[in-house]
């Protein structure tokens, strides 16, 4: 992930989007290594993630990744192996790599159309009375 | 001087903008009182059944997670009054706990009996059935998560809805 690209999501509520990526991404990765992009600590199992105040979440492919990426930091070999969560109030972005591979291409338009349902995210206009 | 002491449960609730389930409830004034046997039934459901790996579903552990995870609270309380059994009140924070959904049977037929079916996963592999025969319960299919892992559906999650209020 040299340069990297940023995939930009629109939405409602951003804990709820950081939760759900990190839900998903558990699946997209059973071995993953979370880490709070802000301290660079570990995070815990999903039960005792505190997602409150959280900005970013670094997900790692499993430990391997997480050492490597400490070790040599970015670097060819390692694309695909790091996905980085980033949240602000309305929105969240997805730092890949810059030519990600089709099954994180894949992860993040899942994650994209996932982010689109209503309980994420809404255009509707208020109803009003007749 | 005399002070007020705020119940921490009720003020959570209003904080999670769940202010109706309050002041909707006839008489307004035993609201609490409602939500917190609510409660008190589905703690019992979980010990009956789950026995020492029962969630503790009490207003404390309300108040708790919301310090940390105010997103899950505003979740549950927009199902707790709406829902039909206390079992799936516990259903409902074990997935919030990071539980996952392994299987959703739904069945309906008009004039027929309604059936509802959900086994949920725990991150150790334990496996938990609830059944339902109300429909109510079927609220909680509305909140759970969808997305598409590996071409597969897959259900993940319980969320809040964006209830906005209307004119």
């Amino acid at each position: 992930m040299i340069g990297g690209t940023d995939i930009i999501i629109p939405v409602l509520n951003s804990i709820d989007a950081l939760d759900l990526a990190v839900r998903a991404v558990r699946r997209l990765w059973r071995n993953v290594v979370l880490e709070d992009g802000n301290t660079g600590e570990v995070l815990p199992p999903y039960k005792e993630i505190s997602f409150y105040g959280m900005s970013e979440v670094l997900a790692f492919k499993d430990s391997a990744a997480a050492h490597s990426w400490d070790k040599i930091g970015p670097d060819p070999s390692l694309n695909g192996t790091l996905l980085h969560f980033i949240v602000t109030p309305n929105e969240l972005t997805v730092a890949v790599d810059d030519t990600p591979s089709l099954q994180i291409e894949n992860f993040i338009e899942s994650l994209r159309r996932a982010l689109l349902q209503d309980m994420f995210v809404s255009n509707a206009e208020p109803r009003r009375a007749a | 001087m005399n002070r007020i002491e705020r119940d921490p449960f009720e003020e959570v609730i209003r904080k999670s903008g769940a202010d109706w389930l309050i002041d909707w409830y006839a008489p307004s004034d035993r609201a609490m009182e409602n939500l917190r046997r609510i409660l008190r039934d589905a703690n019992e459901w979980g010990r009956q059944h789950w026995e020492g790996n029962a969630p503790p579903l009490t207003p404390e552990e309300i108040v708790n997670t919301y310090a940390t995870n105010p997103h899950k609270v505003r979740a549950f309380l927009q199902v707790v009054g709406s829902i039909g059994s206390p079992s799936f009140l516990v259903m409902v924070w074990r997935i919030l706990q990071g539980f996952d959904i392994q299987s959703v049977q739904l069945q309906y037929e008009i004039d027929k009996p309604f059936s509802l079916y959900i086994r949920l996963v725990s991150p150790y592999g334990m496996t938990e059935e609830y059944k339902s025969d109300n429909i109510d319960d079927a609220v909680v299919l509305r909140h759970l998560g969808t997305m598409k892992m590996s071409g597969q559906g897959t259900y993940d999650g319980f969320y809040a809805l964006n209830i906005r209020s209307t004119d």
